[in-house]
């Protein structure tokens, strides 16, 4: 595969070296997976049930979706940490138009999408129009939609959300809980519309050499700007599935959902640099952080610390990635 | 081959600010033919192909396409019209597929707007079979590919956009000798295809050996389109670099000293291959070869910007190990990058920011306290002793002309009073005059001791100001001559693998 | 990111506009601050009282002396967004020394500047040694800083704090406030180390061109370790000032320092693209959003909504970066 490895070929301790170390940092995702797997069956008895691995997944189905949408955003070289305040937002404003405007559940969907979708818009059509940084764009959407759900909501959940809001989030289809359908079928979509289509195709492209991209004729400006959309459209799905989960909007909901769904989407093989990731790759993050936090809480270590696990855990992912991109760049 | 003029330009002219980069250019290409280009840096070649690939609009002159007249606009349109231009940074997604990069811009659909897999593979897999590219596959990931087969895949996306034109800019400056033989293959192959090809290059060898015809450009001028068939290597040096330069015998007459600066089996990589040398105090060392000879890769590497693999060096008689930059300018050196706007200066900064900035030291006293007067002083004396023209030393560095920027580069690190200073193209971009100024300042420091080495791609330089030239091709030191026993000439043909008789 | 794709940029051919924009960035902070205070002034009659300005020149000591340590950040072409969660963080553990564990005043303060230098440094350790991008570094380091301080505090309030600290927080010399004496000697020193010493001369090299830099024989790495080093010093000061005013320690406290701090250094002339900025500046970046905060209060705005302000000044402050940006570096 490689051939530019072949240069170091002075002593094959080092080939075999690097060699190893680029098999650990590509299929690394899966290895961990399998890891944790076995390592938490052997430390927590309660752990191989079926209702706790179908747990793991309906408690990160939301979560999960949003690291989907996180992984476009990165590919082209950005970043969105207004997650959290987008669907604390379009929930709230969605489930007061229900409960207190007593619209049906379809419009409430409506306002989701809507909303979300246009705070996507917002950070997009700043980062690439407007030539803004994609951190501090959505940093400042953050605190915006977080205030804007105070100030509206005057600090208060909204309840009373119509059933079939509720069973999005809690219902089943058959033996499977919604949730996990729901995420599925994003990650589905998620998948053909990163590895199969045109647009995913372009949305690498800017992510590998932007500028080729635009000689070649790619409106690379409107080709981002989508890609924050679609991150938006994917978090108004995520905003669906948790508040028909808790049946409510609350004003801290998502909280802190932006570390975990960009360690989930690094871990599962998106580089901060840009032009790489997949579906199925955060897909495989996604299980990682959840039988992280699963392990976490079948050990019974406090709520206390998992803040400072979120944060420990994220900082390794983006070491890992640092290491993943420094090893390619060695490799010239 | 048919005889039919597929492209013309006429009378194309060109000016950029201090310098006229095409006057009254004539060029003719024909279909199915494959076309050289030569000249020496400066000479118009990247204006001129700028000029096709849609990248710069000409000021003067007509261009015909099929003996229509036509305007390309930019790169998208030089696309439409079947112009494709292959660069040396390549246009490609390193993060994607082969197929991908191919079809990127006309990936085929079944269903509208997903990709149809099966057909782009089996496209792909056509074209890479034309291109006797057997052994990549279409799904292969575009970054894993050498730069050579990189290449090649450009090659691939223009033959699959069904370009006429082909303008291939120095392609081979970083194949191996079998990537260059199979480069030539399909050249060859796109020739009988009908495909035309404007081959721009330094090394003559490869242009005798896949063109047709050459057209030699000099200082802007078109001097001759000759068939590659009836001219010699030697004629064709002549042609590129014009009358014989002789040193100026109003030149500084310099006496180089014991060895300063000795290195030994210094290797970095495929681009420095066990290179020693010695240089001597008050002695001009050249080296020069072509692009991709190794030259600033081995500058870099004994300035500790670069980690060198194995390599000794001394200076002064003492072995030294240099890791960084800082601990380089500690043992005396210097270094004057190759590009100064990315390594050299600070450009948003004012120039006395700049001159004083690799010398901090001096300016502070025992808790870092910098003494702005010292740091005006230091700079305006620069600044006259340079003659750097600026209304005053807070002009931003931004605003000055090329040769006054370079002069900046070479004030900071005239303030650090080197042993050992390395120059690594100098005079890029410099108008005429400035250059000369240039060429005096440098012999001024040899000559009071310093030593220098000058790294350059202009021969008439290295004729000019050298005592001694490395010429150094594929990493390795091919030949060492002594002053009185070169010529430009004779330089030129060792750098471009032409025999020296 | 090709400028020439962003709309901004052509507006810039007019005259008018050229002109506008040379004024406009040399004397436009200054001109704000003055024109915010003529604004409120009319707006609010309790404005232009003694008691009021020097209320609001106290409100802002706390952002102000971080925001010292962030235009050193900043310049080197940084950002640290866990300030706040230092500043709490130590805080929390010099509190809990001296209230818990009867620790005299000065372990107080040992406590308080080591954990805030530590954590700044290994902010800065991540950013130069390891690579990693500062925006998630510290974003890290908050989450887990802010989990700690939890941890630590157990939620708790906790009052009585030695009688030093009542000094540096409640005394005064003269009229003035001594926490604004000390914000005062901060900036003081803040701008000597940036325009007078060799290391402020090597933090904007570094910050204008890193290659440059490097080449010039300035270690880089060393640079940026130490700008984050000292930011997260005085994020602890600024706790340890704070903590004093209050005489108490609230687990939330410091929450949100990092835009206003961050804002404040780019409205006052520091470019988050790095090279730029000047204590100055920041001085008056610091007292314009001081200025914003009174008028907010002043105007009985809710708390939620000050919130949403925040965030659009952030948004407002990075988009005038921008602009300001690519107005200057092409043209001319």
């Amino acid at each position: 595969m490689t051939n530019a490895v072949v240069n170091s070929d002075k002593k094959s301790l080092n080939w075999v070296a690097l060699k190893v170390a680029h098999f650990c940092l590509q299929y690394g995702a899966l290895i961990l997976v399998v890891l944790l797997v076995l390592g938490i069956a052997l430390v927590s008895p309660d752990f191989l049930t079926p209702g706790n691995l179908i747990n793991v997944l309906v408690q990160n189905a939301a979560i999960g979706i949003v690291a989907l949408g996180m992984t476009f955003v990165i590919i082209v070289q950005g970043i969105d940490i207004s997650v959290g305040g987008n669907i604390a937002l379009a929930s709230l404003l969605a489930s007061i138009a229900m409960s207190s405007f007593h619209l049906p559940w379809y419009v409430g969907i409506l306002i989701f999408l809507i909303m979300s979708t246009l705070v996507g818009w917002i950070n997009g059509f700043s980062v690439s129009k407007l030539g803004m940084t994609p951190f501090l764009v959505t940093l400042a959407t953050l605190t915006v939609t977080r205030g804007l759900v105070l100030a509206i909501g005057n600090g208060q959940s909204v309840y009373g959300l119509p059933p079939e809001i509720k069973f999005l989030g809690s219902g089943r289809l058959g033996p499977v809980p919604v949730p996990i359908v729901i995420m599925l079928l994003a990650f589905l979509v998620g998948h053909i519309l990163l590895s199969r289509s045109v647009f995913g195709r372009q949305v690498l492209a800017i992510g590998g050499n932007a500028d080729a991209a635009r000689m070649q004729g790619l409106n690379v400006n409107r080709t981002r700007t989508l890609a924050y959309v679609v991150c938006g459209a994917f978090v108004s799905l995520a905003a669906i599935v948790l508040a028909g989960r808790y049946n409510a909007a609350m004003p801290d909901m998502a909280e802190g959902f932006e570390f975990s769904a960009i360690a989930m989407a690094v871990i599962g093989g998106t580089s901060m640099a840009g032009g790489e990731g997949s579906a199925m790759g955060t897909f495989v993050g996604v299980l990682v952080i959840g039988l992280i936090n699963n392990a976490l809480n079948l050990l019974g270590v406090s709520v206390f610390y998992q803040g400072v696990a979120r944060g420990a855990v994220i900082f390794f992912a983006i070491l890992l990635d640092t290491l993943r991109r420094h090893l390619a760049e060695s490799e010239k | 081959m048919t005889e039919t003029t597929l492209l013309e330009l006429i009378g194309i002219s060109r000016q950029f600010p201090g310098v006229l980069a095409l006057d009254h250019v004539d060029f003719e290409l024909a279909a199915g033919e494959i076309h050289g280009l030569v000249g020496e840096n400066g000479a118009g070649k990247s204006t001129l192909m700028n000029i096709i690939g849609g990248v710069v609009l000409p000021d003067n002159g007509t261009i015909r396409l099929h003996g229509q007249p036509v305007e390309i606009a930019n790169p998208a349109h030089a696309h439409t019209l079947g112009i494709g231009f292959i660069h040396q940074e390549l246009s490609l997604f390193p993060n994607m597929d082969v197929a991908s990069n191919i079809f990127f811009s006309d990936l085929p659909q079944r269903v509208p707007g997903l990709v149809d897999i099966k057909q782009i593979k089996q496209k792909t897999r056509a074209i890479l079979d034309r291109m006797g590219l057997t052994e990549v596959q279409p799904t292969q990931k575009l970054g894993s590919l050498s730069p050579g087969r990189k290449q090649l895949v450009e090659i691939a996306r223009c033959i699959a956009q069904h370009n006429e034109i082909l303008v291939l800019d120095e392609p081979t400056s970083s194949l191996s000798d079998r990537e260059t033989q199979t480069l030539f293959n399909i050249v060859r192959e796109l020739k009988n295809q009908g495909v035309s090809i404007i081959f721009v290059s330094h090394r003559l060898d490869e242009v005798f050996e896949v063109c047709d015809r050459v057209t030699v450009l000099r200082d802007g001028k078109k001097i001759d389109t000759v068939a590659t068939k009836q001219v010699t290597h030697q004629e064709l040096v002549r042609m590129i670099l014009g009358h014989e330069i002789a040193a100026s015998s109003a030149d500084v007459v310099r006496k180089p000293g014991e060895v300063v600066l000795r290195v030994e089996s210094l290797s970095r990589g495929r681009l420095v291959k066990n290179v020693s040398f010695d240089l001597h105090r008050g002695e001009i060392l050249g080296i020069t070869g072509l692009l991709g000879s190794g030259r600033t890769e081995l500058a870099r590497a004994i300035f500790g910007l670069d980690r060198m693999n194995s390599g000794k060096v001394w200076i002064d008689g003492n072995r030294v190990y240099i890791h960084s930059p800082e601990n380089a300018i500690s043992h005396g050196l210097g270094f004057i990058t190759e590009n100064r706007r990315e390594e050299g200066l600070l450009i948003e900064k004012p120039i006395v920011d700049n001159i004083v900035l690799a010398n901090l030291r001096s300016f502070s006293n025992l808790f870092g306290w910098v003494s702005s007067q010292k740091e005006r002083q230091a700079a305006e004396q620069q600044k006259a002793n340079l003659r750097i023209v600026t209304p005053s030393i807070d002009r931003l560095v931004k605003y000055l002309s090329g040769g006054n920027q370079q002069k900046v580069v070479l004030a900071k690190w005239l303030q650090t009073t080197p042993r050992i200073l390395i120059l690594d193209e100098p005079t890029r971009g410099i108008d005429v005059g400035a250059k000369e100024e240039v060429y005096h300042l440098i012999q001024q420091i040899a000559a009071q001791g310093t030593g220098v080495i000058y790294i350059t791609s202009e021969i008439p330089e290295v004729v000019r100001l050298c005592d001694r030239v490395l010429v150094m091709r594929d990493g390795a030191i091919s030949t060492s001559m002594d002053r009185g026993n070169f010529t430009g000439h004779e330089i030129l043909m060792a750098a471009t693998g032409g025999n020296v008789s | 990111m090709k400028t020439d794709d962003i709309g901004i940029v052509k507006l810039r051919n007019a005259a008018w506009v050229q002109q506008l924009t040379q004024l406009t960035l040399r004397y436009g902070t200054y001109l704000l601050l003055l024109l915010l205070c003529a604004v409120v002034a009319l707006l609010s009659q309790s404005f232009f009282t003694v008691s009021n300005l020097t209320n609001v020149v106290l409100q802002t000591v706390d952002i102000g002396i971080i925001a010292v340590g962030m235009t050193f950040v900043i310049i080197v072409c940084g950002i640290d967004v866990s300030v706040g969660a230092i500043l709490a963080l130590s805080s929390a553990f010099g509190v809990r020394a001296m209230i818990m564990n009867g620790q005299p005043w000065y372990v107080g303060v040992l406590i308080m500047l080591a954990i805030s230098t530590f954590v700044g440094f290994i902010n800065g350790f991540s950013v130069s040694w390891l690579g990693m991008p500062a925006f998630l570094v510290t974003l890290a380091t908050q989450a887990v800083a802010r989990g700690l301080v939890t941890i630590g505090s157990g939620g708790r309030i906790w009052n009585g704090l030695p009688v030093f600290y009542n000094i540096v927080g409640m005394g005064s010399v003269g009229p003035i406030p001594n926490p604004i004496i000390i914000m005062i000697v901060v900036f003081i020193l803040g701008h000597l180390l940036l325009s007078k010493t060799s290391f402020g001369r090597k933090v904007y090299a570094v910050g204008s061109n890193p290659k440059t830099a490097r080449v010039s024989g300035i270690n880089v790495k060393r640079v940026v370790l130490l700008s984050f080093v000292l930011c997260g010093f005085l994020s602890g000061l600024s706790g340890l000032v704070l903590t004093s005013r209050m005489d108490a320690f609230t687990p939330s406290v410091g929450t949100g320092y990092e835009f206003s701090a961050i804002a404040a250094c780019v409205i006052g002339g520091a470019s988050l693209f790095g090279g730029e900025g000047n204590m100055g500046g920041t001085l008056v970046g610091v007292l314009i959003m001081g200025v914003i905060n009174n008028a907010l209060n002043l105007l009985g705005v809710s708390a939620f909504y000050q919130d949403v302000a925040r965030g659009l000044v952030i948004f407002l402050a990075v988009l005038l970066d921008t602009i300001r940006k690519h107005y200057t570096k092409i043209g001319d």
